[in-house]
């Protein structure tokens, strides 16, 4: 419980647009970008702390969040919070971002991390042209420049030799958790030329990749050749560097 | 916000309304693969926030001495702790251990110092390598010293190691020693004209010691060797992948 009379104190906040909140000390204070001026007092002089970059409908519902889980949070059930900040969220795009924008300047530690998970959530699983519609993103990128980007991070975008699908919605669901992630990545057939799908290579889906048995490769006698000759580059190219040395 | 190429306005995306910080802490809630690497392929300004090196783990001793998150005192937990698609930064300076450290997911490491020579990794004798993949993964800018042992051990993936230095000291059982190991076997592409998956490639590195640069135990072969020979050192460029029929 809020105990200490001192916690209880009301002080003031304003809004650049007018708004006025009367509020308890260890709810201003949990605004850790404002907690220096709220322990300084300034909350209850006359004008009230100004809180800044931040509007009356936003602060109002920041402060909603902060009563239920600075002041009441002892005396409620977990999933009582839980429940509340699944309610909490419900609010369309635009606010959404608003609240994130708020949170993350006035340093609200689990305000922004709650909302950045439910913006992380929808993006989690989409492919990439979901995620511009999702959010209404043009193309910005030609073939050309993805090619050059999936090329720089190949342990990213390295194509499997049994995973060929390009990233769509018949996504292989095995490999969407975090911890168990197999390095899978697949690129639409659209955005790198086109991907011949392969019935053979479906089978193949949900192989561990470090547990992929090497087939034994038939080597012919002209491979074993070959081998001798870059072994024999090798060590000319050791003895070289010998005798630089 | 001064306008960039491909800025648009905040109405139509509103999500590109929040601040770079904002945005970057939102890709922090994403696994790298697949989902924040999705996200690099939206737009530029994602792709720069999704890749910056503020989202990377780094091995460092704390600044503060309070343990911050992403922040692992040696590699080993840093790897362990890393999701597939992460890049480590292991911080100049310092003495870094690496001994049979099985990378089985994939990965990047990177040197933290402007040359490679600044970020040392040691495998003391008795190990059999320093750093062993099993996953395609890249290192870079990293000096990788082994005192008995490969540097090196390329089990299966594409590993590219680029602008690197691989020593194996010199001793009397320095025949014994190899920089790079590759024990990865090719297995018959089940499509024509694709790229293989097991594979090496080097760009830039010096290699000092050893037997021979590079020991290639399974069926993949040294190709397009290339040598500089700078007044201290030998770079190298080579690969060691599937032999191309001719």
């Amino acid at each position: 419980m809020a105990g200490s009379s001192k916690e209880m104190e009301k002080v003031l906040l304003r809004t650049a647009d007018g708004g006025s909140f009367v509020v308890s000390r260890c709810v201003a204070a949990a605004m850790v970008a404002i907690s220096c001026e709220v322990e300084a007092g300034e909350g209850e002089r006359e004008g009230g702390i100004l809180v800044p970059n931040v509007t009356r409908p936003v602060l109002a519902k920041i402060l909603r969040f902060l009563h239920i889980h600075v002041e009441m949070a002892p005396s409620l059930y977990p999933i009582t919070l839980e429940r509340f900040d699944k309610e909490f969220l419900n609010v369309s795009v635009d606010f959404l971002y608003h609240i994130l924008l708020a949170a993350y300047h006035l340093k609200i530690v689990s305000l922004r991390d709650l909302v950045c998970q439910k913006v992380a959530d929808m993006m989690k699983g989409k492919s990439i042209d979901e995620i511009r519609t999702t959010f209404n993103i043009p193309n910005e990128y030609t073939a050309e420049e993805m090619a050059k980007i999936t090329k720089k991070y190949p342990w990213i975008f390295d194509q499997q030799l049994d995973d060929e699908k390009g990233i769509s919605v018949e996504k292989d669901k095995n490999i969407e958790n975090e911890g168990t992630s197999k390095g899978k990545h697949k690129r639409t057939a659209d955005e790198l030329g086109s991907v011949e799908k392969d019935n053979h290579i479906e089978n193949k889906k949900g192989t561990n990749r470090e547990e992929e048995i090497h087939v034994e490769s038939k080597e012919g006698a002209s491979t074993g050749k070959d081998k001798q000759i870059e072994d024999k580059e090798e060590r000319e190219g050791a003895r070289r560097r010998r005798h630089s040395e | 916000m001064a306008k960039r190429k491909g800025w648009v306005a905040p109405s139509n995306s509103p999500i590109n309304s929040l601040d770079d910080g904002c945005l970057m802490h939102i890709f922090s809630f994403l696994s790298p693969i697949p989902d924040r690497y999705n996200t690099a392929l939206v737009c530029h300004r994602w792709c720069f926030l999704a890749c910056h090196p503020r989202l990377w783990l780094r091995v460092e001793r704390p600044i503060k001495g309070v343990a911050e998150p992403g922040v692992f005192l040696n590699l080993e937990a840093a790897i362990s702790a890393a999701r597939p698609g992460d890049t480590i930064l292991i911080a100049a300076g310092g003495n870094h251990v690496a001994c049979n450290i099985q990378i089985k997911k994939p990965l990047c490491l990177i040197g933290g110092g402007e040359l490679p020579d600044e970020t040392v990794l040691t495998c003391s004798r008795g190990s059999d390598s320093a750093l062993e993949f099993l996953s395609t993964c890249k290192i870079a800018n990293l000096t990788i010293r082994a005192e008995l042992g490969c540097c090196l051990l390329h089990r299966s993936g594409r590993l590219t190691i680029e602008g690197c230095v691989l020593q194996c000291e010199e001793n009397p059982l320095d025949y014994l020693s190899f920089p790079i190991v590759s024990t990865a076997t090719a297995y018959p592409s089940l499509k024509k004209g694709q790229q293989d998956e097991h594979g090496l490639t080097v760009a830039r590195t010096r290699i000092e010691g050893g037997a021979k640069a590079v020991s290639t135990n399974g069926t993949l072969a040294l190709q397009h060797v290339r040598a500089i020979y700078s007044r201290t050192s030998i770079f190298f460029w080579f690969e060691v992948g599937v032999v191309v029929d001719k």
